[in-house]
């Protein structure tokens, strides 16, 4: 299909509001500079869509209705001032104009939930999505264009997708994670306890090291949910938070409370009452440069069955669930 | 708990019941309000502690009771707590007063967020006292809040330094200074003579860690500071080098406890300055125990480290040239404040040997709970080292266990990544694949630096090259307890390298 075809294809799909690649990328030039200009930021979204053979997307009635639906979705959902448009034969971009790390990711978490219930009879299409920002990933249009399509193809090797992990609910996915064997870089299994390679000490350690990377970089937004069965003052990580000054990420401890709770600094106490939290707790952290999840479930003898990983679309994926099941407010930082 | 008082106007009669049955449960005392005029006339009448108010009210809408309220000086210092079906945009929203929360709503969370807010706001209004050390010296003010049984933090600032003494009904609950606590950190604070103090009431929650009673515990602090300003010359100077003379295990059970925590502390803090730093106790009785142990012969001074002329690690414009490489790299250059070595080993032996060198070399501080052997267990995690560059900047050597699976702590923590130390022995000779492998993936997230080392004879080097990816040229250092020139080596290859070579942001 030549340009000119797909650029009046595109403003078909959408009259007035959609654009073809030429313009995007144009535009997406002109944010990178003038982001570059007033230190500023900005950031896109990448949709990619896989379903139909290669070229049949854009070429048969079923894929033209499909994307008309997609795109009415997008733009349903995205700001007045966002841009929108295809950018590549399977890839639709939008542009999010003075948009962090953060807000890119919740206006990702809101296109997603947009798309899931616009294209919820469309089976055969699988609809994915990653974000990418300036000056975080790059400081071209070009860089960070790669940044978010590289990001979309991790996505799909990613463990939430190998697993499948969309359609389990939380409880149901960290039972799976503890109970098999997972190994490998971005996510991987090991026992802690008695008798054990790791000793029990050691996942306070890791959770230790994260609230002291926390208090290492105060400024740096992010979000922290530690689950275990009892919170109380004189737990490891809540003296490193106590005497950490005040920082940008949002602590949240859940669990039930052993004595006042309420005067911890640096974090919020949810006294969630759940026999779950009694034999499984975890660790969710979040932040622009890390994503590190832990769950571990204790076993007979003071055991630990554990997995953790720094996949941050799993990472992502786990608050997600953990904050809609417990109808938490929809945060990530 | 004082009992606040809330005002809850929402839409839905249902909802309205279920938070204010939750919150009278919680302590609060809850009003109700239908629409915007009655919400209005109530915060006007009775003032709450919070309002909790629907976006979109009957009558008049939330966000203009909020306007009108902010507006009145009565009720203008009350936090407002918005309840909306969808994300909405209020004018005058003050971050960290206010507060917004989307349906659907988790009862303990809102909960948690107006306790949140309603001690921030305690906090910041309820600072009663504050003043200059010069004017009321610290033991003074404590036996002042002692007598008056004030409850809170008393914060003292003085050099740059800021120190905080919680107080419960009067008596001394804790003190913090910087990495110290107790009585260590609270005998250092009574010497300052020029600074400022701030007491902030409020309840104190944390455990009572000064058991003595008040009184005594600020008398034996002065009487501490007067020994010491009379003994000083007794005592070794900070930058002399201890070294044990006696087998620790050969040293007799019920000694004093801070004779066994010296003992285990020396070997890795040698410079009596260090050790001083890290041992729990108060300076004093530190001192004077290292100075009756030296008497004794437990301790031995190391003559001639201390007179020496000062050896010189880094230069101040290698030092500056590595920082600038570092802030260079990272595209957020304000929060970064640090930067990381990663060092990855075949086994704990190992690291410790290479973290012992570490502590021969100038400006190098060891984290002793994390880089000795014995107090890490077997798997040394976190920060074990420190150096600090020109400027403020940290220079963090960070080890990460290499038992099997570790993968994704070393892919999450490599934030600020400035070079990666690669060690192995002739007993972890097998698993040079398993650190090939984590090379591999680490360089793949971030490229960096890497210099290898190895310790111990016998290790086929040839099929460890291969294994690491190297050339016959890259170098491959050897080190043994005793040889820091080898140590040396390692960081001025790997600083080398990072200051010659063009790593670009990731």
């Amino acid at each position: 299909m030549d340009i000119d075809t797909k650029t009046v294809l595109t403003k078909k799909l959408f009259p007035s509001r959609f654009y073809d690649a030429f313009f995007v990328s144009e535009y997406g030039r002109i944010e990178a500079a003038r982001a570059t200009r007033y230190n500023t930021c900005f950031s896109i979204i990448l949709i990619g869509v896989d379903g139909l053979e290669r070229g049949r997307l854009l070429e048969s009635v079923e894929g033209l209705e499909f994307l008309k639906k997609l795109v009415a979705a997008v733009l349903g959902s995205v700001r007045s001032c966002d841009v929108a448009g295809l950018s590549e034969d399977r890839q639709i971009m939008v542009i999010l104009p003075e948009t962090d790390y953060f807000g890119a990711l919740m206006a990702s978490k809101k296109l997603s939930r947009a798309l899931a219930a616009a294209l919820k009879e469309d089976a055969q299409f699988n609809v994915l999505l990653s974000h990418s920002t300036f000056p975080r990933d790059g400081r071209t249009f070009q860089e960070i264009a790669g940044a978010g399509a590289r990001r979309l193809s991790e996505r799909k090797d990613s463990l939430w997708e190998r697993l499948g992990c969309k359609g389990k609910l939380f409880w149901e996915i960290a039972g799976s994670l503890t109970g098999r064997n997972i190994t490998g870089f971005d996510g991987a299994s090991f026992d802690a306890g008695s008798g054990q390679d790791l000793s029990e000490f050691f996942i306070d350690q890791i959770n230790e090291l994260i609230m002291k990377e926390i208090a290492r970089s105060p400024q740096r937004r992010g979000i922290m949910y530690y689950g275990t069965r009892n919170i109380s003052a004189s737990l490891p990580v809540m003296k490193m938070l106590s005497t950490a000054g005040a920082t940008a990420t949002k602590v949240f401890l859940v669990g039930e409370s052993e004595g006042s709770v309420w005067e911890i600094k640096n974090a919020m106490p949810l006294l969630l009452d759940d026999p779950r939290l009694k034999e499984t707790f975890f660790t969710f952290f979040l932040n622009e440069d890390t994503a590190y999840a832990l769950i571990c479930k204790e076993n007979w003898g003071a055991t630990f069955s554990c997995f953790h990983t720094a996949d941050p679309v799993l990472v992502e994926g786990l608050i997600t669930k953990f904050q809609n099941e417990y109808s938490l407010q929809e945060q990530l930082g | 708990m004082e009992k606040f008082k809330t005002l809850i106007a929402l839409n839905d009669e249902e909802e309205a019941a279920a938070f204010t049955e939750y919150l009278t449960g919680m302590g609060f005392e809850a009003l109700r309000a239908s629409d915007g005029a009655q919400a209005l006339e109530l915060s006007i009448q009775e003032v709450p502690a919070i309002i909790v108010v629907d976006t979109n009210l009957p009558v008049i809408g939330g966000q203009k009771l909020f306007q009108i309220l902010r507006n009145n000086p009565h009720t203008s210092r009350v936090p407002f707590l918005f309840i909306s079906d969808s994300v909405a945009d209020i004018k005058g929203f003050r971050a960290g007063v206010d507060i917004f929360l989307a349906r659907p709503l988790n009862l303990e969370e809102t909960y948690a967020r107006i306790r949140q807010t309603l001690s921030d706001r305690g906090s910041t209004a309820a600072k009663v006292i504050e003043g200059k050390l010069s004017h009321m010296p610290l033991p003074d003010l404590i036996q002042f809040l002692h007598l008056n049984r004030k409850e809170g933090e008393l914060k003292v600032t003085s050099g740059g330094k800021t120190g905080s003494v919680l107080m419960k009904e009067g008596n001394i609950c804790n003190a913090t200074l910087e990495g110290a606590e107790r009585e260590k950190a609270l005998f250092r604070m009574l010497q300052w003579a020029e600074g400022g103090f701030e007491f902030t009431p409020g309840p104190v929650t944390s455990p009572k860690k000064i058991k003595g009673a008040t009184g005594s515990v600020l008398m034996e602090g002065m009487r501490q500071f007067d020994e010491f300003r009379k003994r000083q010359d007794e005592f070794p100077g900070p930058k002399a080098i201890l070294k044990l003379k006696v087998d620790p295990d050969s040293l007799p059970k019920g000694l004093q406890p801070v004779i066994h925590e010296i003992v285990q502390l020396v070997r890795a803090n040698p410079r009596v300055f260090d050790l001083v730093e890290r041992c729990h106790y108060p300076d004093y009785e530190v001192l004077r125990t290292i100075s009756s142990m030296l008497a004794k012969g437990v301790l031995e001074e190391e003559k001639g480290d201390e007179e020496g002329p000062a050896e010189e690690f880094l230069t101040t414009d290698q030092m500056i040239s590595i920082r600038e490489k570092i802030m260079g790299r990272f595209a957020d250059i304000t929060g970064l404040n640090y930067g990381k070595i990663l060092i990855a080993s075949t086994g704990s032996a190992v690291m410790a040997d290479f973290l012992n060198e570490c502590r021969k070399i100038p400006g190098f501080s060891t984290n002793q709970k994390s880089a000795l052997e014995e107090i890490a267990l077997v798997n040394p995690l976190g920060e074990a080292g420190s150096f600090r560059l020109y400027g403020g900047m940290d220079l963090v050597l960070f080890s990460i266990p290499t038992v099997k699976n570790m993968g994704p702590l070393w892919r999450a923590f490599c934030t600020g990544l400035a070079g990666l130390i690669l060690l192995w022995d002739d007993e972890g000779e097998g698993k040079v694949a398993d650190l090939a492998a984590a090379k591999r993936d680490i360089l793949q997230k971030r490229r960096v630096p890497v210099a290898h080392a190895y310790s111990g004879g016998g290790i086929d080097l040839a099929a460890c090259r291969k294994e690491l990816g190297l050339k016959s040229t890259d170098p491959m250092f050897a080190f043994a307890p005793g040889e820091k020139d080898a140590v040396h080596g390692v960081f001025y290859s790997l600083f080398g390298n990072l200051v010659k070579e063009d790593y670009a942001a990731v």
